[in-house]
């Protein structure tokens, strides 16, 4: 689905990603975890043309040129942001229909969007920026989804959620596997090492160790060298 | 009471100029991230433009009199239109990443190459220029309630605040109900956000300057036959129109139109005081201190949540 090759971003002399390669399969979930600062956001924007990178981006075999986030997100690749990043002082419905600015069908979308989260469809004219950190978060998350992607980018979807919330999150997460294939960066490993089938672990812009899943988790070794737990 | 209605009916029309002003100049302000100190001035280039199209038309003997001026409006417009694109890409595009302050810098020293070109290519002389509604004023007149009545009206005017208010009533549409207006809105909320959901906000950006500038030479061509044609003659407008957006709150666009309004009419109310002859522009400032000090999110912003 997606094929990512010697991608490398660089803001002046820093260098947040040097030069990683992965694949993302078709219904696939596959993590990135690391520590703050290792370079994920970077690697998302560069993917989505957000940041200037070098290297190789292919949807579908197709290759990307990432001028900016347009085509990525036109051809069926969706952010959903660190921070939420929702507006503020639109309502919960403008944004939403935000998320089908260059892809998706609003009318259709909406409603299954308001089915995972029933709480947006009672705040549909209300500002945005009123909503609760966790409401912001589904918002956010339901803004990616109106686009109907086909691979969902997710940076930590998790942040500044109550843990209660955070199983919800990944309960809708583990749901949306069979429509679409997920890149999720995360903080949170092990919650995100249980949904996934694969994942990279990153660490100064460089990709350290990747894996089946199930065995990281299970790996000591590795989850006290890199994860920290 | 016959000289504070007089005050309203020059005020009201003078007002809306500066809130087009101020409301283009909020809307780079927000949405391009940048407050643009060179924003009449580039407009002044574009009334140059207008009005040596103008006397280029009437020279060539194509065109006479008010057509020669309607002609060469579109031809101002769309240099404002330019300018606005070209700022964006060769400069702001450039540096928006690096700071803020590079890019009010740029828009300083852009200020100056306004006015030196306009020095240069045309001349600092005062030329005067053709108004869109020529004619005698209306004179309103009679006794009322309000004891005897004479007020007068410049029949230009008429064209100002009708134009005014149909660029207002687009502007709000725009932003209201089109998907490029949803993009520039959500661009000045947040670009990342913007860019998640497939916002190329560099093309927004230069969109909006467009915009801005071009209403600033709408703007120019309508203060044009008061002020004449001349290197600073946007310079009082741009002044007052960034203090309408002050006034108004950087926060609501069209919070900037009615701070507009406000300037215009309270400058007119104060020459009703001799006493206060000559302190117009004074009064006005301190009243912004006032404002920057008591409700520095400006007197029209709502109370709660943020509202483009
Ligand atoms: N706009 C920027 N300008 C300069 N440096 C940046 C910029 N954005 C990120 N960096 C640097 O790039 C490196 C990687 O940052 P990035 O945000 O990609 O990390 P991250 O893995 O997402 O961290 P976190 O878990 O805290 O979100 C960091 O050292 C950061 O300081
Ligand atoms: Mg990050």
């Amino acid at each position: 689905m997606l094929e990512v090759t010697d991608l490398a971003v660089s803001y002046g002399p820093i260098h947040a990603v040097k030069s990683i390669s992965f694949t993302l399969g078709e219904g696939e979930i596959v993590s990135i975890i690391g520590a703050n600062g290792a370079g994920k956001t970077s690697t998302l924007f560069g993917i989505m043309g957000i940041v200037r990178s070098r290297g190789s981006v292919r949807l579908r075999g197709e290759e990307l040129r990432r001028k900016s986030s347009t085509e990525p997100t036109a051809k069926g690749m969706v952010l959903c942001p660190e921070n939420r990043r929702i507006f503020p002082g639109l309502t919960v419905e403008e944004n939403l229909r935000l998320g089908t600015f260059v892809r998706g069908n609003f009318s259709e979308m909406v409603k299954q969007v308001y089915s995972l989260f029933p709480i947006l469809r009672e705040r549909t004219r209300q500002l945005a920026g009123s909503l609760s950190g966790g409401e912001q978060q589904m918002l956010a998350v339901g803004r990616a989804l109106v686009a109907s992607p086909e691979v969902l980018l997710l940076d930590e979807p998790s942040l500044g959620l109550a843990p209660v919330l955070v199983d919800e999150m990944f309960r809708v997460l583990t749901n949306l596997r069979d429509r679409m294939s997920i890149l999720l960066v995360e903080q949170n490993a092990t919650k995100a090492l249980t949904i996934s089938d694969r994942a990279h672990v990153m660490q100064n812009g460089r990709i350290v160790h990747s894996g089946e899943a199930g065995a990281m988790l299970r790996d000591d070794k590795l989850r006290k060298a890199y994860l920290g737990m | 009471m016959n000289a504070l209605l007089q005050a309203i009916a020059i005020g009201v029309p003078q007002g809306a100029l500066y809130g087009l002003m101020g409301f283009g100049i909020a809307l780079i302000f927000r949405s391009a991230g940048t407050l643009n100190f060179s924003h009449g001035y580039s407009a002044m280039v574009s009334v140059l433009i207008t009005l040596s199209t103008i006397q280029w038309f009437l020279g060539m003997g194509w065109l006479e009199g008010h057509a020669a001026l309607f002609a060469a409006i579109p031809v101002g417009l769309i240099s404002g239109a330019v300018f606005g694109v070209l700022i964006d890409i060769l400069l702001m595009r450039r540096v928006k990443h690096v700071s803020p302050a590079s890019m009010l810098m740029i828009t300083l020293g852009l200020l100056l190459v306004f006015e030196g070109a306009a020095n240069l290519i045309w001349s600092p002389d005062y030329e005067s220029f053709p108004r869109i509604l020529p004619g005698a004023p209306f004179v309103f007149q009679g006794a009322g309630v309000l004891g005897e009545v004479r007020v007068i009206f410049r029949r230009n005017d008429l064209a100002v605040m009708l134009i005014a208010l149909v660029i207002s009533l687009s502007m709000a549409g725009l932003m209201k109900y089109t998907k490029i207006g949803l993009a520039i809105r959500a661009r000045g909320q947040d670009p990342i956000g913007a860019q998640a959901v497939g916002i190329n906000t560099n093309r927004v950006d230069s969109i909006v300057w467009a915009i801005a500038i071009t209403l600033a030479v709408v703007v120019g061509i309508l203060v044009a036959p008061i002020t004449r044609v001349h290197p600073t003659m946007l310079m009082n407008t741009q002044l007052l129109g960034i203090t309408a957006a002050v006034l108004g709150g950087f926060s609501s666009l069209f919070g900037a139109i009615w701070g507009g309004l406000i300037i215009g009419v309270l400058e007119r109310v104060v020459d009703i005081f001799p006493a206060l002859d000559g302190y117009e522009t004074a009064i006005i400032f301190f009243l912004i201190i006032l404002v920057l000090v008591f409700k520095p999110e400006g007197i029209f912003a709502p109370r709660q949540g943020r509202k483009a």
